[in-house]
């Protein structure tokens, strides 16, 4: 019965088991292994997969917000919007990763499920009296929209830390939907979770 | 890169791509009255339009206190009442639109159901211009004979003078300025004297 060790708790408390290697062929520069991650940049996402020496599989779910492309915008100490335009997304992708030394890079495709929210033309305001300035909310219409969309992924990893069990990363993220399109640039720490055992295998 | 990944991608985007739902939705009116201030709003052509006061030390500066009130009325010894609303609070820029409503009524005897005077009910659309630097005030819409103006006043209080009330209206088309519907109207502000 194969098993997979993948409750990170114990497996952070617990040291990585080595995998047996042939002493004759060189180790895969990306070991079977399942991870998880954080990603931060103009969107935030989680994300978690697995991936092996010749490819990788993983989900994500991602959330971008944003304002109006031009004025009347929300201000930090001073007007609002009555909403922001956002967009969250759930993936499945595939990609193919490439050896860059110790690190890598990877392009990924797959299948997203998005659902966001789209400001349109600015309608009114409603301002508040104050002593010294009158802050305002500003209304936009909007449109409420899901759709199915492609989502695209450049990305680099770095080499791994931590005993092997963590990497940093940067990645470039396209979802292309009929919609609203969306890029996001987001720097990630991914944690390994556990290899296939060989003996699972 | 393997040569399969290419295949892969046509075939993803060949199953992508689809909505599945799309709602265009527009911001309600507010509950009126709008911060406790004196308040019009309603909607032009199913669209939103809201009118109310708001003050601060620098606009009382800058205007010398001949500052208009955007939204005001008046109680006349004859039993008028005269109501007038600017949208002057939004965001002005290019291209933006002011919209001004006045109207009256007469023989007012607090809530109830009354008919505007139709010489003196009028709507008017300015748009600010291309260089952002002046209003180009529209033509002055006249009340439009069919469907017949009603505006009901739902609360009085003659000792502060607040009133209450909803209103449909309609007014012709004048100029370049196409006919307006003005619809789910309503208003509470304090009257002046």
């Amino acid at each position: 019965m194969k098993r997979i060790y993948y409750l990170l708790p114990a497996l952070l408390s617990s040291p990585v088991q080595a995998q047996p290697t042939a002493s004759t062929a060189p180790a895969p520069f990306l070991a079977n292994a399942w991870y998880i991650g954080l990603g931060v940049g103009n969107g935030a996402e989680i994300y978690g997969g697995y991936h092996a020496p010749h490819w990788l599989a993983y989900g994500r779910l991602r959330g971008k917000w944003w304002g109006p492309d031009k004025e009347p915008k929300a201000h930090l100490f001073g007007d609002d919007v009555n909403t922001s335009s956002r967009q969250t997304e759930v993936a499945a992708l595939l990609g193919v990763p490439v050896a860059a030394g110790r690190s890598y890079f990877y392009a990924a495709a797959g299948v997203a499920y998005v659902s966001g929210r789209q400001l349109g033309e600015y309608r009114y305001s409603v301002r508040k009296s104050g002593l010294l300035s009158s802050d305002a909310t500003h209304y936009y219409a909007y449109r409420d929209y899901q759709a199915i969309g492609l989502p695209l992924e450049l990305g680099w990893q770095s080499a791994a830390y931590a005993d092997g069990n963590a990497r940093f990363g940067l990645v470039g993220q396209v979802n292309l939907n009929p919609q609203h399109s969306v890029f996001c640039l987001l720097a990630t720490v991914s944690v390994r979770l556990s290899p296939l055992r060989r003996a699972d295998l | 890169m393997t040569p399969r990944f290419p295949i892969f991608l046509l075939a993803l985007s060949s199953l992508t791509g689809c909505t599945l739902t799309a709602d265009d939705v527009e911001p309600a009116l507010p509950s009126v009255p709008v911060l406790q201030t004196n308040t019009v709003a309603y909607q032009l052509n199913g669209l939103p339009v809201v009118a109310h006061n708001y003050s601060s030390l620098i606009s009382a500066i800058f205007s010398f206190g001949s500052r208009s009130l955007p939204v005001d009325g008046f109680l006349y010894p004859d039993s008028t009442v005269a109501i007038g609303a600017v949208d002057d609070q939004n965001y002005i820029g290019a291209g933006a639109l002011q919209h001004g409503l006045e109207w009256q009524l007469l023989h007012f005897r607090g809530v109830g159901r009354y008919a505007v005077v139709p010489g003196h009910t009028v709507f008017q659309v300015d748009t600010r211009d291309a260089a952002n630097k002046e209003w180009i005030n529209g033509p002055s819409q006249p009340l439009a004979a069919q469907p017949a103006a009603q505006v009901v006043v739902t609360a009085w209080d003659p000792a502060t003078q607040h009133i209450s009330g909803t209103f449909t209206m309609r007014f012709a088309a004048a100029g370049s300025a196409p006919a307006a519907d003005l619809q789910d109207g309503r208003f509470d502000l304090k009257l002046g004297r």
